[in-house]
């Protein structure tokens, strides 16, 4: 057990102000050396839920257990050991990285801050780093712009891993790439996780990224987690009708696929607001409505060898 | 294109014919040229820095890149809509829908009777406004915008980025034009959304007969929505044809390199192929084929000249000497 989430809350706001419960009750294990995916559309609480890991957004209430100890209440100079073991890649290579430091300063930096190295030892680990994600270690002193966005990101990736971290939070790594360098950065996210034997959370919307990488995957919707399972359970038979809408919305490269001639989901989140009452799903959901959809939240209840779903008709389904 | 760096040759002798009512799709990488391709149409890419140094585009029978002044703003707001991609700065924060709309639908009539040379700065009378106003509340109920009348006075913000890419659909076909120009129209938005942004495409192509050019870099919606695909890569069209055999049996390298780079159900982790290497400098591209430097296949031959299309069958057209 490397990392586990338990009952973890975020509410912004309050005080007079409209409250928003941007990340509400999420509770996941990710084991060891594992890849897990978190889903879901913008604004469903992924990246907030990402950030309060390493507490760069610190939780409303619930904990984060790792390696077997909570890290809410560890205090601030612990968080700090904490923090060389979890390390983040961000979404968009183009503004994450300082464009005035060079790349020896970028990959370098968490050396110094974390007082591993400098000088020259520095210099041979960022060296070392470079070739580990396939840049070309004689541009050390080379600044972001001067690299692609495959190649930025990669810079991205070194910074993450140089502190030889147990966990890696991928905050959408690739949403930023062509398809071509995707394919590229996501290979070495898999061959960095069997050399080093990272554990990863990776967070997305693409889907066809989830099936390629994760073993277990889990799909957030207003903040709360609606299905959980295996990449071969949520792919091969989603229980929750959100689930089955978003696959079926990927535009297949298949063109007798015919996803257009099918209605799945009408409406979007501000059209069809939820009321803050009963499944916050129901609003758009295409599935036949039974009256505690509106009234009552479902729980996440089992529905197979693992799988979970937060889903009325799947209940009736089932009993 | 002059840029700081030097010239820039952006386009390359870049071949493309859009036939009335095609739905056609024109994918590539960043920076491969096909939003400047599509661009050119309306004229939008400025002179400088561009510079056009061969080469025609022909608009229903005219040279587009000949057509000036009032002419050229005639042929835009008659015939020619356009969707830009991302809806958050494709609309005006500060002003409402409703004002934007109806400036956009003014605008378009205001170019149409562009006769006497006051008529553009005149102020409008309540009548035509209120008209105006009436077309862009049935625009927006068209585009499936819920309760039009009472959204319409909604500013930007109000409305969702789905909502708001409908808002700019529905301003692109309010001249009733008969080309759409889509780029990349559902790049910022979520899967779902996407979907539904999609379908309204496909709707209004079947409904008043628009010719849609359509860019994007994610060929699943050209498969879903297009019946021709034309493939960039660095200026060139590489390879052309109905959607359903390009990618059914790729010709070209690129486009296999392309697709195989796309995961899929059938591949297993780290079975993945990307395209090796990156896009080439347009400062300074390689001679010939721009894709050889990338390209298993390349030869000698690949460095001397770009390969002139070949059709490969009926309709379907490559770049690439392996079928010479």
């Amino acid at each position: 057990m490397t990392l586990e989430l338990r009952n973890l809350t975020k509410v912004f706001g309050g005080g007079g102000k409209r409250v928003v419960r941007a990340v509400d009750d999420v509770s996941f294990t990710i084991p060891e050396g594992a890849t897990f995916g978190l889903l879901g559309e913008s604004g469903s609480g992924k990246s907030t839920l990402a950030r309060m890991i390493p507490r760069l957004i610190e939780p409303t209430s619930g904990e984060v257990i790792f390696h077997g100890k909570s890290l809410t209440r560890l205090p601030e100079r612990d968080m700090r050991g904490v923090r060389e073991q979890i390390q983040m890649v961000f979404q968009n290579p183009f503004s994450s990285l300082n464009p005035r430091m060079t790349v020896r300063e970028l990959i370098g930096e968490p050396l110094l801050v974390h007082k591993r190295a400098s000088g020259a030892a520095l210099d041979n680990q960022v060296r070392d780093m470079m070739k580990l994600v396939g840049l070309n270690p004689e541009h050390t002193h080379r600044f972001p712009h001067e690299f692609s966005g495959g190649q930025r990101q990669r810079i991205g990736i070194a910074r993450a891993i140089i502190l030889q971290p147990k966990v890696l939070i991928l905050d959408e790594p690739t949403s930023a790439l062509d398809v071509s360098v995707q394919a590229q950065v996501l290979n070495l996210l898999i061959d960095l996780q069997r050399t080093l034997k990272l554990t990863y959370l990776l967070i997305t919307h693409d889907l066809t990224v989830v099936r390629y990488m994760c073993d277990e995957v889990a799909l957030m919707y207003l903040g709360k987690i609606v299905e959980q399972g295996t990449v071969e359970q949520i792919f091969k038979a989603p229980k929750h009708p959100y689930t089955q809408a978003l696959l079926h919305d990927i535009p297949s490269i298949d063109p007798s696929q015919r996803m257009l001639e099918q209605v799945s989901l009408e409406a979007d989140i501000v059209s069809a607001p939820w009321s803050g009452r009963g499944c916050r799903f129901s609003p758009r959901c295409p599935a036949a409505q039974v009256g505690e959809c509106r009234t009552v939240e479902p729980p996440l209840v089992t529905v197979g060898d693992g799988q979970i779903a937060a889903c009325h008709l799947v209940q009736t389904v089932l009993t | 294109m002059v840029t700081f760096d030097g010239v820039s040759k952006v386009l390359n002798g870049v071949n493309l014919t859009i036939n009335k009512g095609d739905l056609l799709g024109l994918v590539g990488e960043t920076g491969c040229g096909k939003s400047v391709t599509a661009m050119t149409i309306p004229r939008l890419v400025p002179q400088p820095p561009a510079r056009y140094t061969r080469g025609e585009v022909l608009f229903r029978g005219e040279n587009v890149l000949n057509k000036q002044g009032d002419t050229l703003r005639e042929m835009r707001a008659q015939h020619i809509g356009i969707v830009f991609q991302d809806p958050m700065t494709g609309l005006n924060p500060v002003f409402t829908v409703e004002q934007q709309m109806v400036d956009a639908i003014l605008s378009r009539q205001n170019a149409l009777s562009a006769t006497g040379f006051f008529r553009g700065w005149m102020p409008s009378n309540r009548q035509v406004r209120k008209q105006a106003q009436e077309r862009a509340i049935q625009l927006l109920r068209r585009v499936g915008i819920p309760e039009p009348e009472k959204r319409i006075h909604a500013y930007p913000h109000e409305y969702s980025g789905g909502m708001r890419q409908r808002v700019l659909i529905a301003m692109a076909i309010s001249g009733r034009p008969e080309l759409l120009i889509a780029d990349e129209p559902t790049t910022a938005l979520d899967v779902s959304v996407q979907a539904q942004i999609l379908r309204l495409i496909a709707e209004l192509v079947r409904e008043i007969g628009l010719t849609v050019l359509l860019i994007t870099h994610n060929i699943g919606v050209v498969a879903q929505l297009c019946n021709r695909i034309a493939v960039m890569y660095a200026g060139n069209v590489v390879e052309s044809g109905l959607t359903a055999d390009v990618l059914r049996s790729p010709k070209h390298p690129y486009t296999q390199g392309l697709l195989k780079a796309i995961p899929d159900e059938s591949i297993e982790r780290g079975e993945l192929v990307g395209v090796a290497g990156s896009v080439p400098s347009l400062l300074n591209p390689p001679p010939g084929c721009r894709f050889a430097p990338r390209c298993a296949h390349a030869r000698e031959k690949c460095t001397t000249a770009f390969p002139p299309a070949r059709t490969v069958e009926a309709g379907h057209d490559v770049s690439c000497v392996l079928y010479e």
